[in-house]
């Protein structure tokens, strides 16, 4: 098996090669890509259905190259796989995380509403330039870098130092928080709010956490996961805030379309 | 500090007995091609068979920190097309015999010029040399890539500023990703120890707190660099005493594996240091 092409279509307008199965890189990976791309009259876009496979931007490269040959422009990647993601977004691909679902040929693969409660972990450190996203909560153990950005449709939690920019709750999931060890991002943005980070970090040794709360992005001394599980789904905007709110003049909300 | 576990890995880097190692920064004007030069002399000093690739083909400078820019007759353009030898390319320096000279050819290079390309050049120069330096050009597009596809090592060069610290940890990023370079090292250069003291400039923790690569070295702004630009005679040959110069040497001396403490460059400096600095800037 390995790749399967979709060319264009009515209302699809890009091509798109779906890999599949078991993973493979360097040289064996082009041979499977080639034996499933067929002849085309003119140009087609094309969107990387990458799905489980670990490429790194070599492999990517190399594909992009093989792909022109045969009149493909790759434009967009999808994949459940964080490292693809990152080496795509290198590429300067659009990515998309991709939903691990059933393979339902009618089915189109976008992310559902409600993040799921799967759990997504990259261990590393990011570097400026590098997005990662995905359709439900990020875990990364590791730095985040000034310059870098994350974002999840659930919650952004970082073991380490977070500098870059943050998105939780991307799909507008309002009650997503930010939290890291050390908070210090450049900018916060949860649900469709979207706030200046706070400059400085707080004191050593505290996690902290950014939420919303009356419209507002806080940032607060994080909370253990249990006490929000409970609330997870119906938080009240409301809510007396139960931590020190640090550096709310820091933080200048306002809505982003 | 290199460890003993840091010199085998070291050790198990060399192929065919030689060591490609790429400079690159991202930023441009951080010191690149005045590193690998310097690095070139120093290590060619200390016996290694040395030899500097120009991989900034649009903006060639090499050669001109080198001194060399009147002897070079073949290119790495002519050895790629195969309408020269290598031997008839590499220019030998004036003062160091070990050290040789990979010139860059004209800029139109850029437009054909691709990683197996590089790969190929390396691999040629490989057998003949211990140690292969490769100025990269600065932004991440297609020279940086060409750069890094012939290298097994990386040196970023950073100046402690937050354009070029950012710019650095992107490379780092790619570097990282792209997988083909085995070790990464910092070097630190232009610092001012005066306005890091004044917390006017970024110190070298702070630098180290968002790359998080392996310090290398660390060098010193200093007027004197600029003096052997000019004058074509780089400062590792030792002509001038000056602390860029013996920043120089000592990391060449930590990438042959010797164990180097770098200094404290944070520290005040003395009373007589002070003095020192006072009369040398009122004299010169």
């Amino acid at each position: 098996m390995g790749a399967s092409f979709l060319p264009a279509s009515g209302s699809e307008f890009m091509g798109r090669l779906r890999l599949s199965g078991a993973s493979s890189r360097g040289p064996a990976l082009l041979q499977v890509v080639e034996a499933a791309l067929p002849r085309l009259n003119g140009r087609q876009s094309l969107e990387l259905d990458c799905g489980d496979w670990r490429l790194s931007c070599g492999d990517l490269e190399q594909l992009q190259e093989l792909l022109l040959q045969h009149d493909l422009h790759p434009v967009a990647l999808r994949s459940v796989e964080p490292h693809t993601i990152v080496a795509g977004a290198a590429l300067g691909l659009m990515t998309q995380p991709r939903m691990p679902a059933p393979q339902a040929q009618q089915q189109p693969p976008r992310p559902p509403q409600d993040p799921a409660p799967k759990a997504y972990l990259y261990e590393g450190r990011l570097h400026s330039g590098d997005c990662l996203e995905h359709g439900a909560t990020v875990v990364v153990l590791g730095d985040v870098n000034p310059g870098a950005q994350i974002r999840a449709a659930g919650d952004v939690i970082v073991w380490g130092r977070l500098r870059g920019m943050a998105h939780a709750g991307s799909q507008g999931n309002g009650a997503a928080r930010i939290a890291a060890l050390q908070l210090q991002p450049q900018q916060v943005r949860i649900a469709s709010t979207t706030a200046l980070g706070p400059g400085e970090h707080g004191p050593p040794g505290q996690p902290e956490q950014a939420v919303q709360r009356n419209g507002q992005i806080v940032i607060e001394a994080a909370t253990l996961l249990q006490d929000r599980m409970s609330g997870m789904t119906q938080r009240a905007p409301v809510a007396k805030s139960s931590g020190k709110i640090k550096a709310t003049n820091a933080l200048h909300p306002s809505s982003s379309p | 500090m290199p460890s003993s576990g840091f010199i085998a890995h070291i050790d198990a880097l060399k192929t065919n007995n030689c060591r490609s190692i790429v400079l690159c920064s991202g930023k441009g004007g951080v010191g690149k091609t005045t590193l690998t030069a310097n690095l070139g002399v120093a290590l060619a000093k200390l016996g290694h068979k040395t030899c500097v690739v120009d991989a900034d083909y649009g903006l060639r400078n090499l050669d001109l920190l080198l001194g060399l820019e009147s002897r070079i007759v073949f290119t790495a353009q002519e050895v790629i097309s195969g309408s020269c030898r290598l031997g008839q390319a590499l220019v030998k320096h004036k003062h160091e015999a070990n050290l040789m000279l990979m010139p860059a050819g004209n800029p139109r290079m850029m437009d054909w010029f691709n990683p197996e390309h590089m790969q190929n050049l390396i691999t040629m120069l490989a057998d003949s040399f211990d140690f292969i330096l490769i100025d990269a050009p600065a932004g991440v597009e297609d020279g940086f890539k060409n750069a890094v596809a012939g290298a097994s090592e990386a040196i970023l060069v950073v100046n402690p500023e937050i354009s070029s610290v950012r710019d650095a940890d992107r490379v780092a990023g790619l570097l990282s990703s792209q997988g083909t370079v085995d070790l990464i090292q910092l070097v630190i250069n232009r610092v001012r120890p005066r306005m890091v003291e004044k917390l006017d400039m970024m110190s070298i923790e702070d630098v180290l707190d968002i790359l998080a690569v392996p310090l290398l070295g660390v060098v010193q702004e200093d007027e004197q660099v600029i003096i052997s630009s000019n004058l074509g005679e780089p400062l590792a040959l030792g002509k001038y005493k000056s602390p860029a110069g013996v920043a120089y040497g000592n990391i060449a001396r930590r990438i042959q594996g010797e164990e180097i403490p770098i200094s404290d460059i944070n520290k005040p400096a003395g009373f007589i240091d002070r003095l020192g600095d006072f009369l040398s800037t009122r004299i010169i």
